[in-house]
């Protein structure tokens, strides 16, 4: 939980400059979360990283256009943390009978992130203005909030529909196989151990990824997974290698590029090789990884869970 | 600039012809003015002056790099995903909130509109719609703009959909009669689809047809738990329609439903999201739908292309319209009454049951996403995406650009009335291929497989025999139609980024593609 609040401090301080370094695009993975009150408190503090505010522009130059999903309005309402977070309590206090926990609504009062009013609201214009006119009970919530309990809601309300959006939630706990199964599994039907050893290769793997980036890692060894450690951090990928035989010549080497018409390679002493690629010329791809791919469409659900709880339990 | 002028005063009589006035169901041989070419889609070009027998010697005539000022990712650098109109000479295409108009014999630029945003999602445009003097396009903040052909200047806009509700815009308006068809985006938050004519004259509002029951006693609300959920459904509609003017329907593929991922809160069909409908052009009146994707929870939107075929199935002349759908299946149906003829795979799947006895696919409950992760194929991007496919009507063969693809699929938010996004995939591995499927029996004739993923293209057949597309290594290659085999290419330095064209111009045929912010054109000269 701590490591989320720093992650997302740390974007919201990087957001804020007026830079023209690249933002990076907020991912869903960005953060990890475990429990649902974390994930609550987490879709609260990275808001604003996810709302996609598009920077005041220089004077006399063009705004940039938003980029990314879910960028909505340029003059969208942003949320305040702090604001939102006292407008939980004048939720809490006058709205969640009626409305729910989650402002989804119930049979007594409307769905507030899918309400009208809330989506053309800034800053409680709209809301208030609600409130004040037209709210079919005009007793609860009270017509007496003031004017900044209706600002701080406001910010609630828009939190609440932007923790809607992609990106803005996270894995849950995947840890569902069995331990033992996924031995088995590891050490027989799966094949893993042609190439890996618990003792080996893979010590300690639990203890490198956390268990939704190592299920990721397990089925696709060269993407990455969720949160800060999603790439591990380890050793860098292992390279796609490429025979090329020109007839009678050939050379073995790491593969730069491969296509219908053309394959390139480096050798080991570092030189660059291209060919085109003709009937006289063979070429053969070694990826490392292949064994990989060819299991995906064998694997089961089961086995996956299973052969990730096993790893996981590798400390 | 004489000559420019020449053409624009030629303009109002050739472009009368797209009022309606002519069966675009063929292809002209001088022009592609509209986005699929003609209306059945099939972008197919009758032209064979470039044949099989010598592409090879097809040349660069120009390149004309289009320019926004933008850099950078997340949507925000220049790609070209828009399949250009090509009319009296002139080349018409767009990226988001820009528009150009190029001479289409020597690339260079006759005018450039920039439209300033609002905001939107600017993922792409898909290109624009002509009718008379006039240009129309929609922008990522949800205009419907038109622009005097001539010299690209605003004539009016008109709004479509509603940015506060995060729509956005992408969709090449399809011109029919007195119609500006238009179509939205938008799967951030839980709205519904619908599908808008406008007046070409003045922007107003013709009708508005809803994808998803907004009332009771909308057809297709049984297949939702309640009218609320139907209400916020999605089944955005963001790729041009088809259209067969002898039976008067326009055809179009719907998007996802909502909440996209987690659909716990919407059992049921959820009709028509993922499904091909058909509409009446003149009131809007849907003649039939058909669910591609019953009840889908993997963002595979069923907006790609359909196809009108003109075909024979078991001896019989049939009036067909065909889909290569996001979810890896393939579709043929009676354009007339919306039966199915054939469901195939067109890539490898693993999260169907089989197929229903009205040939829509079953979904299998253990497939959809998990709080632990299903390992589901396609992935989120699909066996295809919105790039066009192709038809050819001399090999029966129906082109696209496919993927082989595994991710795994995530439930985020597990309670019983998840909004938005309550969930999401996470790749994954993919290998791009190109799949030449024969219509009449949905069997994958010829697949082309190339070393990498990432081939989001489009495709051109020709009556030349050839099917041009690109590889995922930034080839633009001619493929032999019958047999897939590779006659010519060049290398783009980027990937090819929209669905080709060919014109004849002067007597040299010629063909268009984009890769990036960069269009090209290739041309066999003639002496």
């Amino acid at each position: 939980m701590r490591k989320t609040t720093a992650l997302c401090a740390a974007s919201l301080l990087s957001n804020s400059r007026k830079t023209d370094t690249l933002r990076r695009p907020a991912v869903a993975g960005f953060f990890r979360v475990r429990s649902r009150a974390g994930a609550a408190f987490a879709l609260l503090t990275c808001a604003v990283l996810s709302a996609q505010a598009p920077r005041p522009a220089a004077p006399g130059a063009k705004p940039s256009p938003p980029r990314g999903f879910s960028t909505g309005p340029n003059d969208q309402h942003r949320v305040d943390n702090a604001g939102a977070e006292r407008g939980k309590k004048v939720y809490a206090a006058e709205c969640i009978t009626c409305h729910g926990t989650n402002a989804t609504g119930s049979e007594r009062g409307a769905d507030l992130i899918r309400s009208l009013v809330v989506l053309k609201d800034r800053y409680g214009d709209k809301i208030g203005e609600f409130i004040q006119n037209d709210h079919p009970t005009q007793v609860t919530p009270a017509k007496n909030l003031t004017k900044e309990q209706i600002g701080d809601l406001a910010h609630w309300l828009h939190s609440r529909v932007i923790g809607s959006l992609r990106s803005n939630q996270d894995v849950g706990d995947i840890l569902t196989g069995n331990v033992e199964a996924g031995k088995a599994f590891f050490n027989g039907a799966g094949g893993c151990t042609k190439c890996h050893s618990v003792t080996g290769d893979l010590a300690r793997i639990g203890r490198k990824y956390n268990a939704a980036t190592l299920q990721q890692r397990t089925m696709f060894p060269n993407s990455g997974g969720f949160g800060r450690r999603r790439f591990g951090g380890g050793a860098p990928p292992k390279p796609v290698m490429v025979t090329v035989d020109t007839g009678g010549k050939s050379i073995t080497g790491t593969m730069v590029h491969l296509d219908d018409f053309n394959v390139a390679l480096r050798d080991g002493a570092g030189e660059y090789h291209s060919f085109k690629r003709t009937a006289q010329v063979k070429v053969e791809k070694q990826d490392p990884y292949q064994f990989h791919i060819d299991m995906l469409p064998k694997y089961t659900d089961t086995q996956m869970h299973d052969v990730v709880a096993y790893l996981e339990s590798i400390r | 600039m004489n000559r420019l002028m020449r053409h624009f005063l030629l303009a109002p009589a050739v472009a009368g012809l797209l009022s309606g006035q002519v069966d675009l169901s063929k292809a002209p041989t001088d022009s592609w003015p509209t986005y699929n070419g003609d209306y059945s889609g099939r972008r197919y070009s009758p032209l064979t002056k470039i044949n099989s027998g010598n592409v090879h010697q097809m040349s660069l005539g120009w390149v004309y790099k289009a320019s926004t000022g933008a850099t950078g990712g997340g949507f925000r650098g220049t790609r070209v995903s828009a399949t250009p109109v090509q009319l009296n000479g002139v080349l018409y295409f767009a990226v988001p909130d820009h528009v150009w108009a190029v001479d289409a014999r020597t690339g260079r630029e006759i005018w450039h509109f920039e439209w300033e945003t609002k905001g939107g999602i600017h993922i792409g445009n898909r290109g624009i719609g002509i009718y008379g003097n006039w240009l129309y396009f929609e922008t990522p903040d949800c205009n419907l703009v038109s622009l005097n052909l001539k010299d690209g200047k605003e004539r009016w806009h008109q709004q479509i959909c509603d940015l506060d509700q995060f729509y956005f815009a992408t969709m090449a308006p399809l011109v029919v009669g007195n119609h500006i068809i238009t179509g939205v985006s938008g799967d951030d938050l839980d709205r519904p689809g619908y599908i808008e004519s406008h007046d070409p004259e003045t922007g107003e509002m013709q009708w508005r047809t809803y994808t998803v029951p907004m009332k009771e006693g909308d057809a297709g609300l049984s297949s939702w738990p309640s009218l609320e959920a139907a209400q916020h459904g999605g089944g955005m509609t963001w790729i041009t329609p088809t259209y067969d003017p002898e039976l008067n329907l326009i055809y179009f593929g719907t998007g996802n439903p909502q909440p996209v991922i987690a659909g716990k809160g919407r059992k049921g069909d959820n009709l028509y999201t993922e499904s091909i409908v058909a509409v009446n052009p003149d009131n809007g009146k849907v003649a039939w739908g058909y669910s591609v994707s019953p009840h889908d929870t993997h963002d595979w939107d069923g907006v790609e292309t359909p196809v009108l075929i003109d075909g024979e199935i078991n001896g019989q002349k049939r009036k067909l319209v065909a889909q290569a759908s996001r979810n890896g299946f393939f579709f043929v149906l009676d354009r007339a009454t919306g039966q199915n003829v054939v469901t195939s795979e067109f890539v490898k799947t693993n999260w169907s049951k089989g197929v229903d006895a009205d040939g829509h696919p079953t979904s299998n409950p253990d497939k959809e996403p998990k709080v632990d992760g299903a390992l589901v194929t396609p992935n989120q991007g699909g066996g295809t995406n919105w790039y066009p496919p192709a038809f050819n009507p001399d090999t029966g063969l129906f082109y696209v650009n496919a993927s082989q693809a595994y991710s795994i699929y995530y439930i985020y938010d597990d309670s019983e009335k998840p909004e938005g996004w309550g969930g999401n995939d996470r790749g994954g591995w993919q290998q791009a291929m190109l799949q030449a499927v024969d219509y009449k029996t949905g069997k994958v004739r010829w697949s082309r497989k190339f070393e990498a993923g990432g081939t989001r293209g489009g495709l051109l057949t020709t009556a030349g025999k050839l099917v041009f597309g690109g590889d995922p290594a930034g080839n633009f290659v001619a493929f032999d139609a019958a047999t897939g085999d590779p006659l010519w290419h060049a290398n783009l330095g980027n990937n090819v980024t929209n669905g080709p064209i060919s014109y004849e111009l002067d007597g040299s045929q010629w063909v268009i593609v984009a890769a990036g912010d960069t269009m090209y054109g290739f041309v066999m000269n003639s002496r």
